[in-house]
C-alpha cells in the first residue's frame, strides 16, 4: 500500500515474484524506493504501481533474507540480510559482501544514523559501523600486454586476437571491463586477463576496479582497432572471390562469343555470370555473423532470446527546465535517436571526464533562452509476463547535479 | 549445361518493357525519398566528424575502408546529395534514364555506406542496393520515359516507321526486377533461418518477440504485446513468412500472400518497435507485381458480378498506393508534391493500359 498526499494506492507484485513480509524500506534522493522483504530486495517508484523484485547481476541474490536497507549514495545502497551486510550497486545490481567486523548473525535491522554511520541490530543488541572509513579502491597500473599503441592511440589487433590486460592484484578489489558502447560491466579474470572482440573495427574498452563497498575507481581507457578477418583482406578477397568471379564472367563471355559471335548474346552471358556471382556472394555473406560487408550482409539481428520475467530497457535523456519539468533531449552522437541512446549516453552514465557538467555548461551557453538546471538518464523498464509486458519501476542511471534528483520525485 | 540454360532462362526470359519502366519509376521515387530521409544522419555525422566533437564515431564498413573513403565536409555532402536527388528525379521521368539511374544509385550507395560507418549497419537497403546496381544495365528508358518520347519524336521527324507491338518485350527487361526479387528472397529467408539456427525454435516462445516489441512506446504496442500466447502466434507467423518467402520465386502467385504479409510485418514492427518504416524494403516487394497487367486486371474485376472481386479490384491497388503515399508525403516530402505524384501515377497508369502488348501472359 502506498500513501501519497493522503491517498492510498495498492502496489501489486508480479506472479512468482511476491515480496512476502516487508521488513524495511528506504527512499533515495531520486524517489526510488528499495524494500527489504522476505522474497528479496524490491523496488518501487512514484509513477509505477508495481513492486518489482530486483534481479541481481549474475542471477544470484546475496545469501540470506533481506531485513534492512539504507541509501549509501546515488549509486549504491547497503543491504542487510539475516546473515551478512552487503553493498549493492543500483544500476547494474552488482553486490558484494562488506569487509567489516560484525557480531555473529542473525541480524534483524539496519538503521542509517545522522552521522553517516549505520547501525546493525542483532540478537545481542546493536553494532555501529563506519563504512565511509573504508579505503577507496586503487586501480594501480593497468596496461595492455605486449602491445604498443599506434600514433593515433589505438592498439592494433588481428581478428580473433585478444587484448591482454595486466593489473596489480589487490585484496578485495574486483576488476571489470566494458565495451564503451555498452552499459554493463563484465568481470575481468585471469592473469593477464583477456578481452575478446567479436567484431572488427575500432572499439573502446574501459577497465575499472570496484572495492568491496562497490566504490569504483576512475576508468582506464583502451582504444583498439580490430582488423578484418584475413579472409576479408583485399588480397585474399581478390584471390578467393575476385579471381573465381572474373573466371566465371570471363569464361561466360568467351564461350558466348565463340558460340554466337553476337554482342547481344555475349552481353547476356556476361550478365548471367555476374548475377551468379552476386547471388553466390550474397549467400556466402549471409553465413558471416557480422554486418561490415554491407551490402553483402549477415542476418543475425533479433536473435537474442527472452523468457518470462526478462526485461526490456529504454534510456531517456532528459533535461530539467527552470519550471521544474523535465524535457526530452538528444544525446550528442545519437543520429539514430533512441536506438543510439544507450551508446551515446555511456560517457554520461559513467561520467567520463566530467561529461555531465560539460554538457550542461555547453547547452546553457548555446541555449540562453532554454537553460537547463540539470540532466538525467531515466531507464524505463518492462518485465515480460504471460499477460504482456508490464511497466516496472524506472532506474535513474544518473542525475546531474545531485540536487536535481529531487525534481524526479 | 542444363543448369546454365535454366539460369539464363530464369533471368532473361522476355518480359514487358513497360513493367521494367514502371519498376524504374518506383525505384527512383524510392531512391529520392531515401536520399532525403538519410540526409540529416549523413550531414550530422560529417559535421560531428569534421568538428572533432565528442560523440562522433567513425567505424567504416568494409566497402568504405577498402575504397579509402573518409568523412567528407558537410558542404560537399550536401552537393553530392543534391546531384543524387536531381539524378533520381531524372530517372523517375526517364530523362537520360540509364545515366541518371546509375548516378542516383551510386549516390544512394555512398550515402548509406557513410551513414552506416558513422552509426551502425542496418538491413533495410540491402535489396535496394542490388537493385540500383542492376537497374542501369537494363533497357529502363524504353517505355514510360522522356527518352522514349523524345526518341519517338525524332523517329517521326525523320519519317522512320513506329515500333511495333512485338518490341514491347525484351529479354533484358526481366533481370533488374529479378535481381530485386532474389535479393529480397535471400534477405527474408536468411533472416528467418538465422533465428532458427542461432536462437532455435525457442525464438517463437512469445517472450522474445514481446521483448523486442515492448522497448518503445508506440501506438500499437499495448495491443500487439498483449500477451505471450498472442506473441507466440505472431512469432510463428513472422518466422513462417520469413523462412518460406523464397518460395515466391518458384510460384509467383504466392505474391498475393507474401507481399501483404511482409508489409504487415514491417508496419507492425514500425508501429510497435519503432524500427522506422523500413520502406526501402517492403516497397520493393512490389517487384513481384506485374505492373503492366494491373490496369486490365482492375478493369476486368470491376466488371465482374462477384462483389468480392470488385472490392479486391479497388482495394488491391489503392491500399499500397495510399500507404506509400501517406508515408512519403506525411513524413519525407512536401505535401504539395503529392499532386505531381498523382499526375505521374495517372500518366503511367494510362501508358500501362495502352502499351500492354499481346502475348504477355505467355511470355511471363
Amino acid at each position: 500500500m502506498r500513501v501519497e498526499g493522503g491517498r492510498a494506492s495498492e502496489l501489486r507484485s508480479l506472479p512468482g515474484r511476491e515480496p512476502g513480509r516487508a521488513h524495511a524500506l528506504v527512499r533515495d534522493a531520486a524517489g526510488t524506493v528499495y524494500v527489504a522483504a522476505q522474497g528479496g530486495l524490491f523496488m518501487a517508484a512514484d509513477d509505477c504501481d508495481v513492486l518489482d523484485r530486483v534481479d541481481f547481476d549474475g542471477g544470484t541474490p546475496p545469501p540470506g533474507e533481506p531485513v534492512g536497507v539504507a541509501v549509501a549514495d546515488s549509486e549504491r545502497i547497503w543491504l542487510l540480510t539475516s546473515s551478512a551486510l552487503y553493498a549493492v550497486e543500483t544500476r547494474q545490481f552488482l553486490w558484494s559482501e562488506l569487509d567489516v567486523e560484525l557480531p555473529a548473525p542473525p541480524y534483524s535491522a539496519l538503521t542509517a544514523r545522522a552521522d553517516g554511520r549505520i547501525e546493525v541490530a542483532h540478537s545481542g543488541g546493536a553494532h555501529v559501523v563506519a563504512l565511509d572509513a573504508l579505503e577507496r579502491p586503487r586501480l594501480g597500473e593497468v596496461r595492455a600486454v605486449g602491445r604498443t599503441p599506434r600514433a593515433d592511440g589505438a592498439i592494433a589487433l588481428g581478428f580473433g586476437e585478444s587484448l591482454e590486460i595486466a593489473f596489480e592484484p589487490a585484496e578485495g578489489v574486483r576488476w571489470m571491463w566494458r565495451d564503451a558502447t555498452r552499459f554493463r560491466w563484465l568481470p575481468l579474470e585471469g592473469a593477464p586477463a583477456r578481452i575478446e572482440f567479436a567484431r572488427p573495427g575500432r572499439q573502446s574498452v574501459r577497465v575499472i576496479a570496484f572495492d568491496r563497498a562497490l566504490r569504483r575507481s576512475p576508468p582506464v581507457a583502451f582504444e583498439v582497432d580490430v582488423a578484418y578477418p584475413e579472409t576479408l583482406e583485399a588480397k585474399t578477397l581478390a584471390l578467393l572471390l575476385g579471381m573465381p568471379a572474373l573466371a566465371v564472367m570471363g569464361g561466360a563471355v568467351l564461350l558466348a562469343w565463340r558460340r554466337h559471335r553476337s554482342l547481344r548474346a555475349t552481353w547476356k552471358s556476361f550478365l548471367g555470370a555476374a548475377l551468379f556471382c552476386m547471388v553466390a556472394l550474397q549467400l556466402t555473406a549471409a553465413a558471416i555473423p557480422h554486418s561490415k560487408g554491407w551490402p553483402f550482409i549477415g542476418f543475425s539481428m533479433y536473435t537474442r532470446l527472452s523468457f518470462r520475467d526478462s526485461l526490456s530497457y529504454r534510456h531517456e535523456f532528459v533535461g530539467l527546465a527552470p519550471s521544474g519539468s523535465w524535457r526530452p533531449l538528444a544525446p550528442p552522437g545519437g543520429a539514430y535517436g533512441k536506438y543510439e541512446n544507450e551508446r551515446a549516453l555511456q560517457p554520461f552514465i559513467h561520467d567520463a571526464d566530467g561529461r555531465r557538467a560539460r554538457f550542461l555548461a555547453e547547452w546553457n551557453a548555446a541555449h540562453p533562452n532554454a537553460r537547463l538546471l540539470g540532466i538525467a538518464d531515466i531507464c524505463r523498464r518492462r518485465r515480460m509476463t504471460p499477460d504482456g509486458p508490464v511497466d516496472i519501476p524506472r532506474q535513474v542511471m544518473f542525475v546531474h547535479p545531485e540536487e536535481a534528483a529531487r525534481a524526479l520525485r | 549445361m542444363r543448369f546454365v540454360e535454366a539460369w539464363q532462362r530464369f533471368w532473361f526470359r522476355p518480359a514487358p518493357l513497360a513493367r521494367l519502366a514502371a519498376f524504374r519509376m518506383l525505384v527512383m521515387a524510392l531512391v529520392f525519398v531515401e536520399l532525403r530521409a538519410y540526409t540529416p544522419a549523413l550531414l550530422n555525422g560529417c559535421r560531428l566528424a569534421h568538428s572533432g566533437a565528442e560523440g562522433a564515431q567513425w567505424n567504416p564498413i568494409f566497402l568504405v575502408s577498402t575504397l579509402g573513403l573518409r568523412p567528407i565536409a558537410p558542404e560537399l555532402a550536401e552537393q553530392i546529395l543534391l546531384v543524387g536527388g536531381i539524378a533520381a528525379l531524372c530517372g523517375l521521368v526517364g530523362l537520360f534514364s540509364n545515366l541518371s539511374c546509375a548516378v542516383a544509385g551510386l549516390v544512394l550507395l555512398f550515402e548509406a555506406a557513410m551513414v552506416y560507418s558513422f552509426e551502425k549497419v542496418h538491413h533495410e537497403k540491402v535489396a535496394l542496393a542490388f537493385t540500383v546496381l542492376a537497374l542501369p544495365l537494363g533497357p529502363i528508358g524504353a517505355r514510360l520515359s522522356l527518352d522514349a518520347w523524345i526518341a519517338a519524336l525524332v523517329r517521326k521527324w525523320r519519317g522512320a516507321p513506329e515500333q511495333g507491338a512485338a518490341s514491347g518485350l525484351s529479354e533484358f527487361a526481366r533481370f533488374p526486377i529479378r535481381c530485386t526479387q532474389v535479393s529480397l528472397a535471400i534477405g527474408y529467408g536468411c533472416a528467418g533461418l538465422s533465428k532458427l539456427v542461432l536462437a532455435g525454435p525457442r525464438w517463437a516462445n512469445g517472450y522474445t518477440l514481446m521483448s523486442f516489441l515492448s522497448e518503445f512506446d508506440r501506438p500499437w504496442s499495448p495491443w500487439v504485446a498483449g500477451g505471450a500466447v498472442r506473441m507466440t502466434i505472431f512469432s510463428v507467423f513472422a518466422l513462417t513468412v520469413q523462412i518460406t518467402f523464397p518460395l515466391i520465386l518458384l510460384w509467383p502467385r504466392l505474391a498475393w500472400f507474401f507481399v501483404p504479409a511482409v508489409t504487415v510485418n514491417h508496419v507492425v514492427n514500425w508501429m510497435t518497435m519503432d524500427t522506422g518504416p523500413y520502406a526501402s524494403l517492403w516497397i520493393l516487394t512490389l517487384a513481384f507485381v506485374p505492373f503492366e497487367r494491373v490496369p486490365s486486371w482492375v478493369r476486368e474485376n470491376l466488371r465482374s458480378t462477384s462483389w468480392f472481386r470488385r472490392v479486391l479490384a479497388v482495394v488491391a491497388p489503392l491500399a499500397p498506393t495510399a500507404l506509400i503515399g501517406w508515408l512519403w508525403f506525411a513524413h519525407y516530402l512536401p505535401p504539395w508534391s503529392a499532386c505531381i505524384a498523382v499526375v505521374l501515377l495517372a500518366w503511367s497508369w494510362r501508358a500501362l493500359a495502352r502499351t500492354q502488348p499481346t502475348g504477355i501472359a505467355a511470355a511471363s
